[in-house]
């Protein structure tokens, strides 16, 4: 179990809690938080994110020194967590309202801006909506929990990274799904090194009677974790890269990819 | 270090193109409204930045296919 499930989980996953979504922790002040993150998200978040790549750009070892203090931020603000597809559905069974919005991070880094991949979910049904009233947004789509699970398994097959969202840590309000290159947690993670997210509780696992080496795994995976033995006709999953979002196994027509718990490895237990 | 300049005289729509945005291979590029984003005011006036310049290898493939000629990148000792 993570550090966010030792904190705010009592004894469940942090992100299966109800408590986490519950009406008292959407506050004024989270309310304001969300409402500056959505509002002007190229400038509040996009300027921070810059700023930082530039000092990276600069003086790599003095910008790096500076990240445990940025990741302490994060995690007390803006945390994620990776989460597969089938306890994405399980969270969605707890939401009242789900509302599906256009991405903010593929709005600022490909000038996507109907790019419907996030969730919004709460526990309580509830009119607060961040910049429902901007134009740059335009409508929000609001799904029934069917809907919901349904785009989320399509969004699965197309080899998307699900993962939840805190708006001032522990209050989940989003969920994601991204590709690597068009997310602003998982590019800052993967490409400038900086913690931005936990990888999920679990990792994949290819069980070897099954693969007949087709590769479609691969094909999908967001973080390079999966290689395939020409001579063996297999493939393996690299558990330290692999990040445990589990969308591989929405591919594989033999059923040979299976999620193992993080937890139970001595050696992955601590690897977030 | 590099530099990539992006010249807004011979770019006005960016949102409209975006093919440095789809090209560049290291997403390095970012588009933001030019002011901050006002309530019940839609966006005209759309820049483009970089946000990851520190992943720029200066291959100079947006210059190549920007239909405006509008960006330029020079690698300055």
């Amino acid at each position: 179990m993570c550090e966010f499930c030792t904190q705010h989980g009592e004894g469940k996953k942090w992100y299966l809690q109800a408590k986490n979504y519950s009406e008292e922790l959407l506050n004024d002040q989270r309310k304001q938080f969300m409402a500056e993150f959505f509002g002007d998200f190229e400038h509040v978040i996009g300027d921070k994110a810059a700023a930082l790549d530039k000092a990276i750009a600069t003086d790599a070892a003095g910008a790096k020194a500076l990240f445990p203090m940025v990741v302490e931020q994060q995690k007390r603000d803006h945390w994620g967590q990776v989460v597969p597809v089938e306890e994405i559905e399980q969270i969605l069974d707890m939401s009242l309202s789900v509302v599906r919005v256009p991405c903010v991070c593929r709005s600022m880094l490909r000038g996507f801006r109907e790019a419907r991949y996030c969730f919004g979910v709460t526990s309580v049904n509830s009119d607060f909506v961040p910049v429902a009233d901007h134009p740059d947004y335009r409508d929000l789509e609001v799904l029934d929990r069917e809907e919901a699970k349904a785009a989320i398994r399509k969004l699965d097959r197309e080899g998307l990274v699900h993962s939840v969202w805190t708006f001032i840590s522990p209050m989940i309000g989003g969920i994601c799904n991204c590709s690597v290159n068009e997310c602003m947690a998982l590019k800052t993670r993967t490409r400038l090194g900086l913690q931005t997210m936990f990888k999920a509780e679990y990792f994949a696992r290819v069980e070897w009677e099954n693969c007949n080496g087709c590769r479609n795994c691969m094909k999908v995976c967001n973080f390079g974790a999966i290689s395939y033995s020409a001579y063996s006709r297999k493939c393996s999953v690299n558990q330290l890269q692999c990040y445990g979002c589990g969308v591989c196994r929405a591919l594989c027509h033999r059923d040979a990819i299976t999620l193992v718990e993080r937890a139970g490895v001595p050696a992955l237990a601590g690897e977030w | 270090m590099i530099e990539v300049r992006w010249d807004s005289k011979k770019c006005a729509t960016p949102q409209d193109c975006r093919v440095c945005l789809d090209t560049c291979p290291q997403g390095v590029f970012r588009i933001m409204p030019k002011e901050a984003r006002k309530p019940g005011k839609a966006t005209e006036d759309w820049v483009i930045g970089t946000l990851f310049l520190s992943l720029c290898t200066a291959c100079g493939i947006c210059s190549d296919v920007c239909p405006k000629k509008a960006i330029a990148v020079a690698v300055a000792s």
